[in-house]
């Protein structure tokens, strides 16, 4: 039996080692480009479409509602024309990009995405009840809309917004757990899990998101479609009233960056550079449309023809690019905090593979074997495929040829040994000295463009300071304080 | 595993098997629709004369797309299933064929937004562009389906693992590939028209006339499909070997191999029946349903047999018990029956409430 070592912050995780079986994927090399960009690209685009067909349901039920009550004659008219750009885009491009999200998921962590299905497979399953009623509901209005009286419409238009944002109220309890799993982590309740403490303040940010994104887009749609002038003064005044909930966005920010980790929480107030500035970027796009929604739309003051609609909407995107960077990165070192690091292992694995090595047991060959010099290199490449490759490239984007090239041996051993003290957002290294050694080998003959002939390290000495190193690190993640750890 | 699917499994296996073929079920019958619908659509388009009204075209350019919308939210379903079920082999299987998966993503979309140029007015005046856009999208969805029937073959085929990941290779080489996308496709045929069918009885029942040889075209496509498909299926069974065809015959699979068997002559007799009625074609439609119904399941679950067989399947045991202990179904039961409830009204009112379209 083997035990991580524990933290206040970090559970005890106890397996019989027997029994451990680390299921090993083929590792896809994606050149130059990190696999978290891969995600990400995609991510951020669905979530901005989703986004967009949950406001916009919302936007078409508040019309409709208006138009029923005769406040607002021209909303019939706009709605029709909307939920065809809606259908158009939404239904066809978000709900294959969504579709999409589990292909990429798959390739960036196939484990990551197994435990998640394994533990909210029925949530999973609910959503997809809600999804299929949000396509039903939507498609009659799309088909048969037009020639529907008003308690009809207001009816589907009702049903498909709650579906949509039931989709949203699902997917959200299982994204945020990966962040912040709350009591699961004790107890294993998958209630505890999915109403976890960064929920409710990301459940409500995401609602006024997608109520902002589609205010924009009827921006733009407004100002393109004939209306008399005066129409589109008052429909745009009627559509910005979706964007007043975004004053509530800043206390929202600030209630899911206090539920979140303490150490996530610093990457983003300024511990990762990258990541500050992402946050940076979503904050200050944000900040410029609730700006503008102020001013131009609800006190009436600016006009907004299709141009500034546009750069609205490019900025809306930039504010849930930002927001997805931010959710991705916040989570490192783990996909789902506490229980499996990026690179897919559990911290009870980590102590195994620290005896019995990382990739002992991985049954893919290295592609190109023979290019390589010797074994040593070719078991560092391996080490660094199963390792490090879900976020490093070796000299693209995060490249460790840039990262590490020029420390000398030593400083490589030293920082691989204490990995997750070098940076606290990565997981404890692995494997054995002889792994860790490899490594530090392969990194130089990259560095070193790769020659023909190198020369294999095997100094006992230098192992056993590599080893010394790697139990001073322990197996508990670099963000534990020293005196976190003497409690 | 001597007992009929989904008996002889532990609990947990035999719910998840279950569960799984009902939605991969679903899945297959509006990919059908859309796979063989895009197909037939091109051949109109091909052999029709222009000028003159062509009723089965109109009605699969006008629900093609709302069907691949169903196909994909349909097989969301059984994504989520095949996930539990065989977690490794198929996320394996995905990895290892990523250049697909990456491409299919942008193949739908196209696919998707052709479906929807065909119903502009611009295409719709252009003869050879018409053709162009429809063999776009049929080029889009024969890509989709060969890349699961090849993400199938390749994920029960341990063996292949490792070499085609040292080799690079994008293409998984499978001599069954191919042929098993030809029965797919033909088999698709038969669900088309049952499809169809109901499509052309409801908008007669509407009130727009109908013409009698509409409904035999339908009908003789149905049993045409009937033939192509058991032919192939024929071909299909000579290629798998012997061991898989035994399985395909042994207790887990022989009564719904009967059962599909049965499926395909009570569903070849609704056709016949079709064919020939002059009124009261609900009720061939209704035989015919109900045959298909029985072959896609029969048939489904052999598939499913095949799979079971050619894999280390005992040794997933552990992992299906493993994800049943999760909370939550009663939860997924509960919406889903009324969220169906929901659906159905929705559709009611949708077709109840609309005023008829002026004629
Ligand atoms: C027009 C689009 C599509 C077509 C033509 C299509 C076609 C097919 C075919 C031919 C198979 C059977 C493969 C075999 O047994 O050899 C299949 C299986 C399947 N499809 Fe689709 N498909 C489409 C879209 C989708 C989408 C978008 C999804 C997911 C959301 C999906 C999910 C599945 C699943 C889960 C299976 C079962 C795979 C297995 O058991 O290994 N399909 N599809």
């Amino acid at each position: 039996m083997k035990t991580a070592q524990g933290t206040p912050y970090i559970i005890t995780v106890t397996v019989d080692t027997s029994s451990l079986g680390v299921p090993y994927y083929p590792t896809n090399d994606f050149g130059p480009l990190m696999k978290g960009l891969v995600i990400g690209g995609l991510g951020i685009f669905h979530v901005f479409l989703a986004q967009f067909a949950i406001g916009g349901g919302v936007l078409m039920t508040y019309f409709e509602w208006l138009s029923g009550k005769g406040k607002l004659p021209s909303a019939r008219r706009f709605t029709s024309g909307y939920f065809k750009v809606l259908v158009l885009v939404s239904f066809v491009v978000g709900a294959l990009t969504g579709v999409g999200m589990w292909f990429t998921s798959i390739q960036t962590s196939p484990r990551t995405i197994g435990l998640m299905v394994d533990t909210f497979h029925w949530v999973w399953a609910t959503e997809w009840t809600f999804f299929a009623l949000e396509v039903i509901a939507g498609y009659c209005f799309y088909r048969y809309g037009d020639r529907l009286d008003g308690r009809s419409r207001l009816f589907l238009l009702g049903l498909y917004t709650t579906a949509a944002w039931f989709s949203l109220f699902w997917i959200n309890g299982i994204l945020s757990w990966q962040l912040t799993p709350g009591a699961w982590l004790e107890s294993g309740d998958l209630w505890a899990g999915f109403f976890n403490p960064t929920f409710w303040p990301s459940l409500f940010f995401r609602t006024f998101a997608a109520m902002a994104i589609a205010a924009l887009v009827a921006a733009l749609v407004i100002s393109v479609s004939p209306f008399e002038r005066d129409e589109q003064k008052e429909l745009l005044h009627r559509a910005a009233h979706l964007l007043a909930p975004m004053a509530l966005m800043p206390l929202l920010g600030a209630w899911y960056l206090l539920a979140m980790p303490k150490d996530s929480r610093s990457w983003v107030l300024g511990g990762s550079p990258a990541m500050s500035m992402f946050f940076g970027l979503g904050a200050g796009a944000s900040l410029l449309v609730g700006l503008y929604a102020l001013f131009g739309l609800l006190l009436r003051r600016l006009y907004i023809n299709s141009a500034t609609a546009s750069l609205l909407i490019v900025l809306g995107f930039a504010a849930t690019a930002g927001g997805e960077f931010v959710r991705e990165g916040a989570r490192k070192p783990f996909t789902v905090r506490e229980t499996l690091y990026s690179n897919a292992m559990t911290p009870a694995e980590i102590v195994t593979m620290r005896e019995q090595g990382s990739v002992t047991l991985d049954p893919y060959p290295l592609r190109d074997a023979a290019d390589f010099p010797n074994d040593q290199v070719r078991l560092g490449a391996k080490v660094y495929r199963f390792q490090c490759s879900v976020c490093h490239t070796v000299g693209g984007v995060n490249g460790l040829v840039h990262l590490a090239g020029t420390w000398t041996a030593e400083q490589t051993r030293l920082n691989v040994a204490k990995l997750q003290h070098t940076k606290p957002f990565m997981p404890p290294f692995a494997g054995t000295p002889e792994e860790l050694e490899a490594l530090v080998r392969y990194i130089e003959w990259e560095a070193a463009s790769r020659p023909k002939e190198f020369e294999v390290t095997s100094d006992p000495a230098e192992l056993a300071q590599i080893k010394r190193w790697l139990d001073e690190a322990g197996t508990a993640p670099g963000y534990t304080t020293a005196s976190e750890k003497k409690r | 595993m001597d007992a009929p699917f989904p008996f002889g499994f532990p609990g947990p296996t035999a719910f998840y098997l279950a569960t799984y073929v009902l939605t991969l079920v679903a899945h297959v019958v509006f990919m059908n629709y859309v796979l063989a619908g895009t197909g037939v659509l091109l051949v109109r388009q091909i052999r029709g004369k222009s000028g003159t009204s062509d009723v089965l075209a109109e009605l699969l350019r006008d629900w093609l797309p709302f069907a691949l919308s169903a196909a994909i939210t349909a097989g969301i379903a059984p994504l989520l299933f095949i996930q539990i079920l065989y977690k490794k082999a198929f996320y394996t299987a995905n990895l290892l064929l990523f250049h697909r998966w990456m491409l299919i993503l942008p193949a739908l979309i196209v696919g998707f937004y052709l479906l929807y140029a065909q119903k502009t007015a611009f295409v719709k005046a252009r003869p050879r562009l018409k053709v162009l856009v429809t063999t776009g999208a049929l080029a889009c969805f024969l890509f989709t389906a060969l890349s699961w029937t090849e993400n199938y073959l390749l994920a029960r085929s341990e063996g292949a693992w490792a070499p085609m990941y040292a080799s690079k290779s994008m293409i998984y080489e499978n001599r069954e590939i191919l042929p098993r996308m030809l029965l797919w496709t033909l088999g698709a045929l038969p669900t088309l028209a049952v499809l169809l069918g109901w499509q052309l009885h409801r908008r007669e029942r509407a009130g727009s006339p109908v013409e009698t040889a509409t409904f035999q075209r339908v009908a003789r496509l149905g049993l045409g499909g009937l033939v192509v498909a058991g032919a192939c299926a024929a071909g299909y069974a000579m290629l798998v070997g012997p061991a898989a065809r035994a399985h395909a015959v042994g207790p887990m699979a022989l009564p719904w191999f009967v059962a599909a068997a049965a499926g395909v002559v009570v569903e070849g007799a609704g056709f016949v029946g079709l064919y020939r009625a002059q009124a009261n074609r609900g009720k061939w439609l209704g035989i015919a349903s109900a045959g298909l119904f029985f072959v896609i399941l029969g048939t489904t679950v052999v598939r499913e047999v095949l799979r079971i067989t050619a894999v280390d399947f005992a040794a997933l045991y552990p992992e299906h018990a493993r994800a049943a202990q999760v909370s939550g179904r009663w939860l997924f039961l509960g919406f889903f029956l009324v969220n169906a409830v929901l659906a159905t009204w929705a559709i009611r009112t949708a077709l109840t409430r609309a005023e008829r379209p002026a004629a």
